[in-house]
């Protein structure tokens, strides 16, 4: 057992029970718009929101597959450390920039003890620690995403309205040529 | 004879509902039930349908010996509680799904209390779409 690891899952568990129902920090930097530098082209931060909500969603499902290898004597340790190398990082340190500062500070501290651990025992209870962690600030970021605000412009169109679509394209080719609607694997038969 | 149930509580919204053990899924039930309590914030689906989830901190390491039962969520009744592979996210159907990824459902809701799962279930998607009203949801195990 290596006792940095336990601390840090420790600590990630603590951090996650206080934010269960209390927001943190970060998230509300982050709905408000107080993050420095400000992330946000044009000096609007609305975009930031979602792409850190989508990034943070990402990054969970990504830690739980580094969880997954961790418990699979398939992967070896050196396998690991390629794969949370292309993985972690990146979504990581643009989470930083987007606001979630703690989000990148103890992921950063979970890498760099993925690239220096041999034994794979020692990580694991601290890389589930922190995809729940992960987990619960996501449903933050996702709970005060501005969804309202688009929701209401893009509902689907009612039969009328499709039909009056129907009529001014001349064929069905020509709707669906402006509108390509598809139904998925659900057709494929 | 007392059987176990999930008791699932929304104490700001003064509603619950409890969960039953169906043939489907049982050993997934039980494996769940072992895992509780907790609490989580209740957030919705944005995408797949008449679905509100959370995240809890309940992982499960392998789960191939225990589900038998792996339907796509549109073709499923309303009621249902459902396990993902993603770790820890844990859904309800209250209605129709247009998502058609498979899924886990591990437990039925009462009949008695459809009704109740459908009105929460509103009132969580009006919560996370426009109100911001923070709801909490509480899950523990009961004999009834």
């Amino acid at each position: 057992m290596n006792a940095r690891c336990e601390e840090l899952a420790k600590i990630l568990d603590a951090e996650r029970e206080k934010l269960t129902i209390e927001e943190p920090m970060d998230s509300k930097r982050l709905r408000l718009g107080l993050m420095d530098p400000p992330a946000g082209a044009y000096n609007q931060y609305f975009t930031n929101h979602f792409f850190a909500d989508a990034e943070i969603r990402g990054l969970g499902m990504n830690l739980n597959t580094i969880d997954h290898c961790l418990r699979d004597d398939k992967f070896t340790m050196e396998q690991i450390r390629v794969i949370a190398g292309y993985m972690l990082p990146f979504s990581g340190e643009f989470l930083d920039y987007a606001g979630l500062r703690d989000v990148w500070k103890y992921l950063s501290e979970f890498i760099e003890m993925v690239n220096t651990i041999d034994e794979k025992e020692d990580l694991k209870n601290v890389c589930r620690a922190l995809m729940i962690y992960l987990n619960y600030v996501h449903a933050w970021t996702h709970f005060y995403a501005p969804w309202g605000a688009g929701g209401s412009a893009f509902n689907f169109r009612s039969k009328e309205e499709r039909a009056g679509l129907e009529a001014y394209f001349a064929s069905e080719d020509a709707l669906k040529k402006a509108y390509p609607f598809d139904r998925g694997q659900k057709n494929l038969k | 004879m007392s059987e176990k149930r999930i008791l699932i509580e929304w104490p700001s919204l003064g509603a619950k509902v409890q969960m039953c053990k169906t043939d489907k899924n049982a050993k997934m039930f039980d494996e769940y039930c072992n895992r509780l309590p907790y609490h989580a914030l209740q957030i919705h689906a944005m995408v797949a349908g008449y679905q509100w989830y959370h995240y809890s901190p309940c992982v499960v390491d392998e789960v191939t010996d225990l589900i038998d039962y792996n339907p796509k969520l549109d073709e499923i009744d309303d009621g249902w509680l459902l396990w993902t592979p993603l770790a820890g996210l844990v859904g309800c159907a209250y209605g129709h799904n247009t998502e058609y990824l498979r899924t886990i459902p591990i437990a039925k809701v009462r009949d008695e209390d459809l009704e109740t799962l459908r009105s929460v279930g509103k009132r969580i998607w009006e919560s996370v779409m426009y109100t911001k009203e923070i709801i909490e949801v509480r899950y523990s195990v009961i004999e009834a």
